[in-house]
């Protein structure tokens, strides 16, 4: 594939992968440097990138990479999420689900964001952060109690229709 | 509303919130190819500056990774069978060979479908059915070692602010006799806190005795940072001399600007700030070095300059663990993961090869390097290592191995080290098939190395995308689809364990869930392989 296919590929996928990387680690400055970082290791090796059945999750993985190394050699913590108004977020459903993905660490919000954001099926994820199956839904899963815990506090009828 | 619902509607509507700023991929070709063009001027002058100085070793040993590629030579597969074993143990487990054969596990969560960060140990006579064995109660456990007489926790005792490095030695892991390694720069250590830190990074056992890297090193906070106007959006490294900053040129071509939200390569197209006159339009202008602040000027106390960079102290213990010997001081290396081996020819330091190096990187990265010492004492920079990434390390026909993904490359590879410390490299996994699983997936052991590798890509299954590659040697490899030898519906892999006679991979059948809670791997399977 040449360079027209790879200009297509970073205009459909790098807003995407940016919000998304932004939101798993926290901080839109650094996923905007790290997306932007591995889309040009991607154009350096697009000819192997290219053939990947998902080649945003490469780009993806390359970028959580490069974020986290990041972040640990400026010795800055990745356990941060966007705290938006409290105006925004008026429906105490919506804030149970923001607490619940703001408890999560990097780790454990990527597998959140790949699956819900991006849409990508459980292999997909697992093949993007290089995790078993399993541990993506274990990942899943943790999200998934949290959340439900604050429903219950909240709504013990919300809960159960949460299932 | 159920919970997938209200996760996708949230997260989207936080991302539909975030403004990106566009880029476009003309900018990003042209980084590459700058990037590309660099490379080539940097490689011609090094070899020019190679072949002026003379410097033969540099010129032999730096450039001798081979190239991609399958090596051709084939060797026998070992003979593998299918055993059905009860579940115990959790997804990351690390394990060693300790006393009479017994597997000893470190394993992280300790049931599958229970993650927790705590860990737990466990031990086994054949690797299929485990107990589990006391922790020494408040050591946070870094390293888990062994060797033919004990087993060994290695770790930190945190009391207050004071942090020591603490083994466990133990003959069955029941019963453990701990002994503390001497605090490196304890004085500074407990006079700044706040500030200096002690981990241990790596720990090995081997010919002489238990080898423990402790690393040293001291940090600014963000608050310092903000403190001095270097908020941490700033690329910053620190070098002995002091604080580099890293910024993009200054508009009208003049210094740099490194203020906040100058981030490189983020700007809006035609507005980016600093964007150097006659770039392209939203072309991100590669990072250039700012300024060098002195520790002084940071308000780093001189005593703690030295350890700005860091320092990487090796202790060995000669007597199982009932005392140490520090042996040396490797500067300037402890912010980076390393992994030691002990050999018959000495010690063998791979420094900054666990953390994915940036490729390319526009401002200063760490390239993984070798250290080696005969006698633990007199050190030298043996070259480069050729992983970039590692996965498994270990012991491989005697010489120092590790596997992972090669230098600039998606390839997985495997390198070993030879009596020198030198490090040659090649590819057992071209391209896509490199995308191996995780870290549990590479074992070195008596009967060579192993590794499961995976195809990145919808398949019917785990098992269906995974291919696993066994070598006694480092030299000749076998490939065989681990579909041939798991023929009964659906699994997910496991972890390689190598043992003194045979190779353990463990596979179970995808866990269910059930009343909201993902259940215990109740169908598990051991893959043994013997030669």
């Amino acid at each position: 594939m040449g360079r027209d296919s790879f200009e297509e590929f970073y205009d459909r996928t790098r807003p995407v992968i940016v919000r998304a990387l932004a939101l798993a680690i926290g901080d839109l400055d650094v996923a905007t440097e790290a997306v932007d970082e591995a889309y040009t290791r991607a154009f350096a090796r697009w000819r192997t990138v290219a053939v990947l059945d998902r080649p945003e999750a490469w780009v993806y993985r390359v970028a959580s990479n490069w974020a986290v190394s990041i972040f640990r050699r400026r010795r800055l913590s990745m356990h941060r999420l966007y705290a938006p108004d409290i105006v925004e977020m008026p429906e105490p459903a919506e804030r149970a689900v923001h607490e619940a993905v703001a408890e999560l660490d990097v780790a454990h919000r990527s597998v959140v964001v790949c699956r819900y954001l991006l849409g990508w099926s459980i292999a997909e994820t697992a093949a993007a952060l290089g995790l078993r199956e399993g541990t993506v839904k274990s990942r899943l899963h943790r999200a998934s109690a949290g959340l439900r815990s604050r429903l219950e506090a909240l709504d013990p009828t919300a809960a159960k229709e949460s299932r | 509303m159920s919970d997938d619902t209200r996760f996708h509607t949230y997260l989207r509507s936080r991302a539909e919130a975030l403004d990106v700023r566009p880029v476009e991929s003309g900018a990003v070709v042209a980084r590459a190819a700058h990037r590309r063009q660099r490379r080539v001027v940097v490689g011609v002058v090094i070899v020019v500056l190679v072949l002026a100085a003379g410097v033969t070793r540099l010129a032999g040993r730096g450039t001798t990774v081979e190239a991609g590629g399958m090596p051709p030579a084939a060797a026998p597969g070992l003979d593998w069978r299918p055993v059905d074993v009860p579940s115990v143990l959790g997804a990351e487990a690390s394990t060693v060979v300790g006393p009479g054969g017994t597997l000893f596990a470190l394993v992280k969560g300790g049931l599958v479908g229970e993650p927790t960060d705590e860990k737990a140990l466990y031990r086994s006579a054949d690797g299929q059915a485990w107990g589990p064995l006391p922790l020494p109660p408040g050591l946070t456990v870094r390293s888990l070692v062994a060797d033919a007489d004990r087993v060994y926790v290695v770790g930190t005792v945190t009391a207050g602010a004071s942090t020591e490095v603490m083994v466990g030695a133990s003959t069955d892991g029941s019963n453990w006799s701990m002994t503390p390694v001497p605090t490196p720069r304890a004085s500074l250590v407990a006079r700044h806190p706040d500030m200096v830190k002690v981990v241990v990074d790596t720990a090995t056992a081997g010919p002489h005795g238990l080898t423990v890297a402790v690393s040293v090193r001291a940090d600014l906070s963000s608050e310092d940072l903000y403190s001095h106007g270097l908020p941490p959006v700033n690329r910053v490294l620190a070098t002995p001399d002091g604080l580099e900053v890293y910024g993009v040129p200054a508009a009208g071509g003049a210094g740099c600007d490194a203020s906040p939200g100058t981030t490189p390569g983020i700007g809006p197209s035609g507005t980016t700030p600093g964007t150097t006159p006659g770039t392209m339009p939203g072309a991100m202008p590669e990072p250039v070095l700012c300024e060098v602040r002195p520790w002084g000027d940071l308000g780093v106390d001189p005593e703690l300059r030295d350890l700005m960079t860091g320092e990487l102290h090796v202790h060995v213990s000669t007597d199982g663990a009932s005392s140490f010997e520090e042996l040396a001081t490797l500067p300037h290396l402890s912010a980076l993961p390393s992994r030691i081996f002990d050999t018959s020819s000495g010690w063998t330091v791979a420094a900054g090869v666990a953390e994915a190096r940036p490729l390319g990187s526009p401002y200063k990265s760490y390239e993984p390097t070798s250290f080696h010492s005969p006698d633990g004492h007199s050190w030298t920079n043996a070259g480069p290592v050729p992983i970039s990434y590692a996965y498994g390390g270990g012991l491989l026909d005697g010489r120092p191995a590790m596997a992972g993904y090669g230098p600039d490359t998606l390839d997985f590879w495997l390198a070993t080290a030879d009596a020198t410390g030198h490090w040659t490299g090649t590819a057992i996994a071209p391209g896509r098939a490199g995308a191996i699983v995780n870290s549990g997936t590479v074992a070195f052991g008596p009967l060579g190395y192993t590794a499961i590798t995976g195809l990145v890509g919808p398949a019917r299954d785990e098992i269906d995308r995974y291919i696993i590659v066994t070598s006694p040697d480092g030299r000749s490899f076998h490939t065989r689809p681990m579909r041939e030898l798991v023929t009964d519906g659906v699994w997910e892999a496991g972890d390689v364990v190598a043992t003194p006679d045979a190779v353990l991979i463990r596979i179970w059948r995808p866990l269910e869930e059930a009343g909201g809670r993902l259940g215990q791997p109740k169908v598990q399977r051991l893959l043994i392989g013997t030669r």
